[in-house]
């Protein structure tokens, strides 16, 4: 019971910090916001008892790209946009999607049936197996992707005469 | 608790949605992209627990890996862009698009 009080805290903290991400003027600021999300995040992973992947969550997100943000943000400086002029797409583009958005959570709450019964935990070694046995290949292409993208970021982020 | 995960992921999805479009920094476009990848993080877990699976924690445990591939690589393109153009506006890079 306690932990649905936990989730739905976390939830909210998770919405407000988001809607700061996007609706701050400083870019720092908005990066310490979204560490803020990635950690109610990982409590709500807890709460709903998948307590590896909060672990991973706060380890891979808060630990790793947020702080690589913060990096980031802090040696280049944050070249400070703000809200320049919008231009019409810029307008009917996210009233457009918010309708779509409000409409898809009607239907889902109209049609689909949540069973609140047993929320099954998922343990570390289900987890493991499912990944590395089961989902192989998978596992052996976001090997690769994660190379390529390193290859690429080193690619990107040399100077052009070394 | 699953219908609030479900309705929690795609208010968060919609935020990042929305904050793609009407920000122009880019690393700020970066992060509305990693906002739009924990919605859906949520609304996966949060659908594979209703079904009394853990088929989900397999996927978002997948979409992480890619989600922090894609902040290292979109970073090195904001440096690279912050010193050849010495902003990171992203209307300065329209003219890729012309």
């Amino acid at each position: 019971m306690v932990e649905k009080y936990v989730f739905f805290l976390a939830g909210i903290i998770a919405i407000i910090s988001s809607l700061m991400v996007v609706f701050n003027k400083k870019v720092i600021y908005s990066a310490y916001s979204l560490l803020l999300l990635m950690i109610s995040q990982a409590i709500m992973f807890f709460c709903l008892r998948s307590t590896y992947l909060g672990i991973i969550q706060l380890l891979v997100y808060a630990g790793g790209v947020v702080v690589l943000f913060i990096l980031v943000i802090s040696l280049m400086g944050t070249g400070e946009t703000g809200f320049p002029s919008l231009r019409w797409w810029n307008i009917l583009t996210p009233i457009l999607l918010l309708a779509f958005s409000i409409s898809f959570i009607y239907s889902i709450l109209k049609t689909v049936e949540f069973i609140e019964g047993r929320i099954i935990t998922a343990s570390a070694d289900r987890l493991g197996y499912g990944v590395v046995i089961r989902n192989a290949l998978a596992f052996e292409a976001i090997t690769l992707l994660l190379i390529s993208a390193l290859v690429g970021a080193i690619v990107f982020g040399r100077k052009k005469d070394d | 608790m699953i219908e609030g995960g479900v309705i929690i992921g795609l208010l968060l999805f919609l935020i990042g949605g929305i904050g793609f479009f009407v920000r122009k920094n880019l690393i700020v476009l970066l992060m509305c992209i990693e906002i739009m990848l924990a919605g859906a993080n949520l609304v996966i877990l949060s659908f594979s627990k209703s079904l009394m699976s853990f088929e989900g924690d397999i996927t978002v445990l997948f979409v992480i890996g890619i989600a922090a591939a894609e902040a290292g690589v979109g970073l090195a393109i904001a440096v690279h862009m912050r010193r050849a153009k010495d902003s990171l506006d992203t209307d300065i890079m329209r003219r890729l698009g012309e």
